[in-house]
């Protein structure tokens, strides 16, 4: 008998076919050959071993050769033992007994064997899931499972010590790949990235690598123009890369905690955890848990005190950041304002002081002093005994008293993509878009955005269309969008609206006009662009009646209204949906009463103007959110309750309409965004227990955890309430007060008290209403129509 | 005005979009690409472009065909580099055809049959699998469950007839590969899914399915007039 003869992969296949050996056997023996090889392989680099790869390799893959036979052991020993391949034989034939040796005595045999406890079929699955999937086979034999449970107890720390070892653990190791992963998740285009206008530079080439995240799915955060305006005004920067991270959706991130994979970006696929800052734009409250979530997928801790100077540093912008208190636990600096102007600096200089060795903290307090950076470990609130703030306490005497919101006077400076990143798979807003001008000047009470972004600044009829037509031509996209707060304020919007319909219609794009106000042009316009009525109008009362609309100084009436659906129904429209809202301050059932007017009024415009056919009416109704830095900031909320019961008043008025369908948002939502919109540091502890307690993506209706939230909320040692549904007092320091966004807090509160008495304030371009801005800059539409009669209509959009 | 047929393939992560997210893909491309698109008459005017059967979520292809039609003269030197130009990672225009004047019946309107290559991880010499093959083919019938279209309902249906040929391959990396041919199109159609699915139970496999990679290699479309290839 020949000795010492070595076993080929070729000779384990003729074995195989020889003895039979069934296809899934096969691929078993495949899976435990490859995971006990490159063990041993990192031993060997790792560990200083000197175990024999190929002898592992070729035993572990003949090791069950004749499985189904009695003693597949000992059988397949025999065998091998019969062709000379003595040491093999050896191997295999302790493969299912064999008792580990201790780990300085470690040997080809232990590799086998090993491979074997870890391998579930023909997959790596480690030995928790291996030996849950050995005991869920046979539930009720309880001998059985004692025996593999004591089993389990005696392997651990053998491969604990393995993995010290290897200077890896078993799941890193043998992860499956990314593409194993993502033919496993739904939509998985959601995380390859690679789109048309993507910008992908090396790690190496760049001074600094910046994670932009969007705490929600990428179909989301795709529609979001805000970053596919900074994105590209980041990577216009040689030193700067601009690398985009979305939520995982639910599915994808199981994958993720299974298998220990990080959190990663989707230009390189690098780990959000190597990359030199994440920062993540916070466009809504309820996106929060998602912030939380994201940073610890990141393989980071969730509190920023508990990082290191190794982690990136995370930061945060975007409306919701206006107040940043209830999320600035988890947050090293906000930036505030307008981000095209401050993050390609700041993140010049953090990469810089990165190199040059300078500390987190040290970097902060160079930069504390800047336009819009806020650190919220410079300050400290103290509380009253009652719990509202009773000031701001400065750790570092260097940070300024208050965080002036950075502001960009000239947008047309700071310029507009020319193009924009293409998605392969369909996203909300799935089109080019170009933005038209920045800010508001109409003065609604319950807005925060028309607080947030003034002044107005536009940006010229050429640029405007320049970037449409360059939009088209890189993006190939065959419909473009306008953004601004109220499309048809732009100051010579007939114009504008001229000239992209001239283009639009020659180059078969079609043209999307959001929140036009409902003047004869604006009709003339639409019916223009959309030949055929498929989307219907949506209109935005926001009120039911004229007084509760002067409170919100929504500067329409009922004639408005009514004349816009008129003409309308006239041009073949069939669908209006009507948006409202509810628990408004001073409210009451009068005012919802009127909401069942408008609608059962439109119904009978349509029914008088003699037309045949459907006519469908939506009355779609959210619930108020008080916002800070708008005039009802000092307003307490309806409770949850109040609202439901508004509800059912709502829907029993309106179920009462023939044609009318009526929606409205969940109350318990609307009283946890109320929370986290006004909340304090203190909040911060409130989605920390969400957190654990595995909320996310709460803006969505069908994964908003409505018990888990009740939960949460009434066990925490504050009452909710006083964040939500308490009235404030002028003189009340508000967490956010520490933020300057130009708006002053006498104009906010002069605003308050008009709404008390429903006295209306005009759009300033009819003069200036003294909101304070002016301080920070000149503003350019400020009272350009002074002396000109108001003019103001109903607002309409045409999606 | 002129009838243009492309062949193309479908590679690397691309395989992740389905066939709307290609139309659109398509669609963008030529825009970008500023190819001159024929649009259709009517309220609402849409641009020439059609595909063949559509392509699963998940799987690769090598000849995939697209058509479209242009007033613009076409030819492969002025086309094919300014569509591969804008394309992204994955998609590879590889010929231009014309379809000769006159023609109406459309090219993709006339797939009957596809050949897919699917990939299993396990090598081709461990079993006979030749063998396995033949045997799976030898069946009088391959029963399998089936959604039907309108009910939702399964229904048991036998594939055989509509697996055109089956044949076990070594695969360059000496792993097992189906090279099969099977019905396709609106004649008659089998979802390569059912093949897999039947197959792995008769070779007595248990991956799951997202360890099997399939391509789609090739679309037969028989005409009765001679596409001009460029």
């Amino acid at each position: 008998m020949p000795q010492n003869k070595r076993l080929t992969e070729e000779e384990c296949f003729r074995l195989f076919r020889e003895y039979n050996t069934p296809a899934r056997v096969i691929a078993h023996c495949r899976e435990v050959s490859r995971v006990a090889a490159t063990v041993a392989e990192r031993l060997n680099e790792n560990a200083g071993k000197d175990l024999d790869v190929e002898l592992i390799r070729m035993a572990a893959l003949i090791h069950d050769v004749v499985r189904t036979a009695d003693h597949h052991d000992e059988a397949a020993g025999k065998i091998l033992d019969e062709l000379g391949y003595t040491r093999e034989a050896d191997l295999v034939r302790h493969h299912m007994t064999f008792e580990f040796h201790d780990f300085d005595h470690i040997d080809e045999t232990d590799m086998v064997c090993v491979g074997d406890r870890v391998v579930r079929e023909h997959e790596y699955v480690g030995l928790d899931r291996r030996v849950e999937y050995l005991i869920a086979k046979d539930p009720e034999n309880e001998e059985r499972k004692n025996h593999l449970l004591k089993w389990r107890e005696i392997i651990r720390p053998f491969l604990k010590q393995i993995e010290q070892g290897m200077g890896i653990t078993f799941d890193r190791l043998f992860a499956p790949s990314i593409d194993e992963i993502l033919k496993q998740v739904e939509k998985p285009a959601r995380y390859i990235g690679g789109e048309v206008n993507e910008i992908v530079k090396k790690p190496e080439d760049v001074s600094v690598r910046f994670a932009f995240a969007f705490p929600d799915l990428y179909e989301i955060g795709m529609s979001y123009t805000g970053m596919q305006l900074l994105y590209f005004t980041l990577n216009q920067h040689d030193d700067i890369a601009c690398e985009r991270v979305f939520a995982p959706a639910v599915d994808m991130e199981k994958l993720m905690r299974t298998w220990n994979y990080e959190l990663f970006t989707l230009e390189t696929k690098s780990r959000v955890r190597d990359m030199d800052v994440l920062g993540f734009t916070l466009q809504y409250e309820m996106s929060f848990t998602n912030v939380l979530n994201m940073i610890e997928l990141s393989g980071l801790q969730i509190r920023s005190d508990q990082r290191s100077e190794e982690d990136p540093l995370v930061i945060a912008g975007g409306p919701c950041a206006y107040n940043p208190e209830p999320i600035a636990d988890f947050i090293d600096v906000f930036l505030i304002g307008d981000g095209e102007r401050t993050l390609p600096d700041f993140l010049l200089k953090y990469g810089e002081a990165k190199r040059n060795g300078v500390s987190k903290a040290d970097f902060l307090k160079s930069v504390c002093s800047e336009e819009g950076v806020y650190v919220p470990s410079f300050y400290q609130p103290v509380y009253l005994k009652d719990g509202r703030v009773a000031e701001y306490k400065k750790l570092y005497e260097g940070a300024p008293d208050t965080v002036k919101k950075s502001l960009v006077e000239d947008i047309e400076e700071t310029g507009f993509p020319d193009k924009v990143i293409v998605p392969f798979i369909e996203t909300v807003h799935d089109r080019a878009v170009v933005e038209t001008f920045r800010g508001c000047t109409r003065g609604c009470r319950f807005c925060q955005a028309g607080m947030l972004y003034r002044p107005i600044r536009e940006r010229s009829i050429d640029s405007i269309a320049e970037t449409v037509e360059k939009q088209i031509e890189n993006t190939g996209y065959d419909e473009v969008s306008l953004l601004s707060l109220s499309t048809s304020d732009y100051s010579d919007f007939e114009g504008m609206a001229m000239k992209l319909l001239n283009y639009c219609k020659g180059n078969h794009i079609s043209l999307s006009l959001p929140s036009l106000r409902l003047d004869s042009f604006s009709f003339k316009v639409l019916d223009e662009i959309q030949k055929y009525k498929r989307s219907g109008l949506t209109f935005a009362p926001e009120a039911g009646t004229q007084r509760m609309r002067d409170v919100i100084n929504k500067g329409i009436t009922e004639d408005d209204i009514y004349g816009a659906v008129a003409e309308a129904i006239e041009l073949g429209w069939r669908h209006v949906k009507l948006y409202f809202m509810i628990g408004l301050p001073g409210e009451t059932y009068e005012d919802l009463d009127g909401i069942a007017d408008v609608a059962a009024h439109i119904r009978k415009i349509f029914k008088d103007s003699g037309r045949k056919g459907r006519f469908d009416v939506t009355v779609s109704v959210s619930n108020f959110v008080p916002k800070p830095f708008t005039p009802f900031q000092w307003a307490g909320q309806n409770s949850a309750a109040e609202f439901s019961e508004k509800h059912k008043y709502l829907a029993e008025k309106l179920g009462k309409i023939r044609g009318v369908r009526f929606t409205h948002h969940d109350s318990l939502v609307s009283e946890c965004e109320a929370v986290l919109a006004r909340g304090d540091r203190r909040t911060g502890d409130l989605l920390m227990k969400a957190h654990e307690a595995g909320l996310e993506f709460d803006s969505w209706s069908d994964l908003f955890n409505e018990e888990k939230w009740r939960e949460i909320l009434n066990g925490w040692d504050i009452d909710y309430k006083f964040y939500s549904e308490r009235d404030r007092e002028y003189d009340e320091v508000m967490p956010w007060d520490v933020i300057d966004p130009g708006v002053t807090k006498r104009f906010l509160k002069s605003e308050n008290e008009k709404a008390k008495l429903a006295a209306t304030t005009h759009d300033c371009r009819y003069g200036c209403t003294g909101c304070g801005v002016m301080k920070r800059m000149e503003c350019p539409f400020g009272g350009i129509y002074a002396g000109a009669k108001s003019a103001e209509k109903m607002e309409v959009s045409n999606e | 005005m002129s009838n243009y047929v492309l062949l193309f393939s479908k590679k690397g992560v691309l395989k992740y979009t389905s066939h709307l997210d290609l139309l659109r893909l398509f669609k963008r491309a030529f825009r970008r690409a500023g190819i001159d698109v024929a649009y259709s008459e009517g309220f609402n005017p849409h641009p020439k472009i059609g595909f063949a059967q559509p392509l699963s979520l998940g799987y690769e292809a090598e000849n995939e065909i697209i058509e479209f039609t242009s007033d613009t003269e076409y030819d492969s030197a002025n086309l094919i580099p300014a569509l591969n130009s804008v394309m992204p990672e994955g998609i590879l225009i590889k010929a231009l055809g014309i379809i000769p004047d006159g023609k109406k019946s459309s090219a993709a309107a006339n797939v009957e049959s596809a050949r897919y290559r699917v990939k299993y991880d396990i090598p081709y010499d461990a079993v006979d699998f030749d063998k396995v093959a033949a045997d799976y083919m030898a069946q009088v019938q391959i029963i399998t469950l089936k959604r039907q279209k309108k009910s939702k309902q399964m229904k048991e249906t036998d594939i055989r007839p509509k697996i055109r040929e089956f044949k076990a391959l070594r695969g360059d990396d000496g792993m097992l590969e189906i090279d099969m041919l099977t019905d396709c199109g609106s004649q008659s159609n089998l979802s390569p899914e059912l093949a897999i699915a039947t197959f792995g139970d008769f070779a007595g496999f248990n991956f799951s399915r997202y360890e099997v990679e399939v391509s789609r290699t090739e679309l037969n479309f028989p005409v009765d007039y001679q596409i001009e290839w460029m």
